[in-house]
């Protein structure tokens, strides 16, 4: 089999709390797919379920019930003036949500194009403890291999910020910090040469900071969710109040981001002697807003970070560098 | 600063270097991941010496890694190389001149054997073998086949016996004694080694000199001019009674073992005229030609005491089993052998890179090319003689 063959049969699936994103390696580069890890149930009737089959929206028909899956739930949503469901929460599968595991089966398969081929790998994502915790990610991890399983692909997890330095430190060796801030967590993973010496996450991010703001503001997190990624820029000068809100609560989280890195170095032990300062690089939907590399890299410098960081970066797409990191992961052993 | 922290920072620093060499993210990290193993737990396994470890079902996990998947090819003229201290210094230790030296039969009977730098060797259980008899191939073309035969020794692999070891105090004498006397048995009837010293550092001819053992199996190395394949005739087989410790770490052996080993290897050097470079591990020697990839065995693969037993460091040594026959390693090989021996892997690949610069093709292609040749060398060898078969 040659090279560009095994490349097809490999995904890096990026399953965070907000979205599914899977990579594939093709000719020309790299190709991505995407998904809302959400989903949305309405009472059956034929007259939807006519309706949805004919603007191909993703939808199963069950138990008197509609569930219409991924990004189309949103829209529908909105329609209904309702909250869409989400069969993650807090960066692993939502124990509250009883039809979870069914729910991300869907959304996989959306993601990647149905079901797994033969010899078909995917790599996907997991989050790492929370700081200071220890690690108990067995069940997510087992559930998320038995899914892909079932759906017929073969599986190895990778830690979420390790596949950000996997996608966007390989001029630095793969040495360096990856920050996925998410949707749930903030994953941070220290890497050196490729080996991952330190991971934690941090439990709060973008799901934060919505619910923090509809809150205050009265809005629905839904639509918070949908401003802050669509228009928003982190400069601390808002037109209106409801931007002032997500600015107030973005610099929160950047500030509660910033405090576990010093805990999280601070405590680590066992850390290599490293040579010369470390990149940073920072991803997910979370920071893509314009201004959240400035501001975050502006709180890290007044704060005494333990390693010297030669730079902040933002990755060249933050919304799909999870994936092609966990698409590198698996292609670097086929 | 620890030694083996500062083992460990020397190897990172060849690794990154080789890695910035590589263009390609993804071999890059491929090879990164295999050259970094030993900083992360490693569950892979080696079948260390046949002899003695029942063959449990325990297999290598890491094969995917294989090394012509991590190594960029570069086709071209050769570009100069500017290389990190740790492999400049593993070169400079290899540069002096040799010197042999002087060592004589004092006094001989059928039981013992005593030496004049103080070496006694005890007889008793001697025993022959089919005589030594071997072809040697060029080392700067080893596509030619087999160029001669001889019957002088080119060198010494050094081996541990991998068994049992109890504490060793006073409180185990007896228990010490009986297993070595159970093993210097069981090593004669295999035939598996001409030397084994044993715990209080009593050296046992086993195989008489002028006859091959089997201790080497599959094995490749070579010298400035000469390759040698497969090693139970064209080098002597010692070993000692210990077991290999893996990794960074104390050699195994006993300091009555060690003073032992350097009054063997003196005498054989002086009575051969053994090249101190040809004085090397089984682990550098071992291959496996089924996956073609080399270490099939690990003993000694770390912390043979080269210095004490008066020899240089030959771990630095590039390993032919790569650059000459086309043989690859994977992950648990550098899990197993430490940073001394990844400063040669990283040489080694270099001397292939360059041969197949020089040659205008890529790197991946000659290795192919140099893995046929092997195969038709072994061929060839097993037409004549019975160490073809190994």
């Amino acid at each position: 089999m040659t090279d560009t063959n095994k490349s097809n049969l490999a995904i890096g699936l990026d399953v965070g709390t907000s979205r599914l994103v899977a990579a594939r390696k093709t000719e020309q580069g790299f190709q991505y797919g995407t998904q809302l890890n959400a989903f949305l149930t309405v009472p059956f009737s034929r007259v939807t379920e006519n309706a949805l089959k004919k603007e191909g929206v993703p939808h199963t028909v069950e138990d008197s019930a509609i569930w219409i899956h991924g990004t189309d739930s949103q829209r529908f949503a909105d329609l209904l003036n309702s909250e869409i469901r989400r069969p993650m929460r807090g960066g692993f599968l939502n124990s509250g949500e009883p039809d979870s595991i069914k729910v991300m089966s869907e959304i996989v398969k959306l993601v990647t194009g149905g079901g797994g081929k033969a010899g078909e790998n995917v790599c996907f994502t997991v989050a790492a403890p929370p700081l200071g915790a220890e690690p108990s990610l067995t069940w997510h991890e087992a559930t998320m291999k038995q899914v892909l399983a079932d759906l017929g692909f073969q599986s190895r997890a990778i830690n979420e910020g390790l596949a950000v330095v996997y996608s966007e430190l390989v001029d630095c060796n793969f040495t360096g910090i990856g920050i996925s801030c998410g949707g749930g967590l903030c994953n941070v993973c220290f890497a050196y040469l490729s080996v991952p010496m330190l991971s934690f996450s941090v439990p709060k991010a973008g799901d934060f900071i919505d619910a923090s703001a509809a809150a205050v503001s009265g809005e629905r997190a839904n639509r918070i969710r949908i401003l802050k990624e669509q228009a928003f820029n982190i400069n601390g000068r808002q037109a209106n109040q409801l931007l002032q809100v997500i600015d107030v609560y973005y610099d929160d989280m950047i500030r509660t981001l910033v405090a576990a890195l010093i805990e999280g170095f601070h405590n680590a032990k066992n850390l290599p002697q490293l040579p010369r300062a470390i990149p940073l690089v920072l991803s997910g939907g979370t920071a893509a807003p314009k201004g959240f590399r400035e501001r975050f890299e502006q709180i890290l410098k007044e704060s005494h970070f333990p390693i010297a960081v030669s730079e902040v970066r933002l990755a060249a797409d933050p919304l799909t560098a999870t994936a092609k990191g966990a698409l590198m992961a698996a292609l670097s052993e086929m | 600063m620890g030694s083996a922290r500062k083992a460990g920072l020397l190897a990172a620093t060849v690794v990154d270097w080789r890695a910035r060499r590589i263009e390609d993210p993804l071999r890059r990290l491929r090879y990164l991941r295999v050259a970094t193993v030993d900083l992360r737990p490693s569950t892979a396994l080696r079948r260390p010496r046949w002899h003695f470890v029942a063959l449990a079902g325990l297999v290598l996990t890491a094969a995917a890694y294989a090394v012509s998947h991590a190594v960029a090819s570069r086709g071209g003229t050769p570009v100069p190389v500017r290389r990190p201290p740790a492999v400049q210094r593993a070169e400079r230790n290899l540069a002096s001149a040799e010197r042999f030296p002087d060592v004589w039969l004092v006094e001989q009977n059928a039981e013992r054997e005593e030496y004049s730098n103080g070496l006694q060797i005890d007889c008793r259980l001697a025993v022959s073998n089919r005589p030594r008899s071997y072809a040697v191939f060029d080392a700067t073309g080893p596509e030619r086949g087999p160029i001669e035969w001889r019957k002088d020794p080119a060198g010494i692999v050094f081996h541990t016996t991998e068994s049992l070891q109890v504490p060793f105090e006073p409180l185990q004498n007896s228990t010490l004694q009986h297993i070595t006397g159970g093993l210097v048995e069981y090593v004669r009837d295999k035939r598996a080694y001409h030397f084994l010293v044993d715990r209080f550092g009593r050296v046992h001819r086993i195989v008489r000199e002028g006859d091959a053992a089997n201790h080497a199996g599959h094995s490749v190395w070579a010298d400035d001019k000469w390759l040698y394949l497969n090693l139970n005739d064209s080098f002597f087989g010692v070993s000692f009674e210990a077991q290999t410790h893996h990794g960074e770490g104390n050699t195994p052996i006993t300091p009555a073992q060690a003073r032992a080993g350097a009054l063997l290897v003196e005498m054989l050097r002086a009575r051969y005229r053994l090249p101190a470079r040809n004085c090397v591990t089984h682990a550098q020697v071992s291959v496996n030609p089924d996956n073609m990839q080399i270490g099939y065995h690990t003993d000694w693969a770390a912390n043979f005491p080269f210095s004490e037993v008066g020899l240089p460091d030959n771990y630095a040594r590039p390993l032919p089993g790569l650059y000459l026959c086309g043989f690859v390693y994977d992950r648990s090989y550098v899990a197993l052998t430490g940073p001394r021996i990844l400063a040669a892997i990283e040489l080694s690949e270099e001397r292939l890179e360059e041969a197949a610069a020089r040659r205008h093709i890529e790197a991946a292609r000659y290795r192919e090319y140099l893995q046929e040749e092997y195969r038709k060398n072994i061929k060839a060898l097993k037409r004549e003689t019975p160490q073809g078969d190994a």
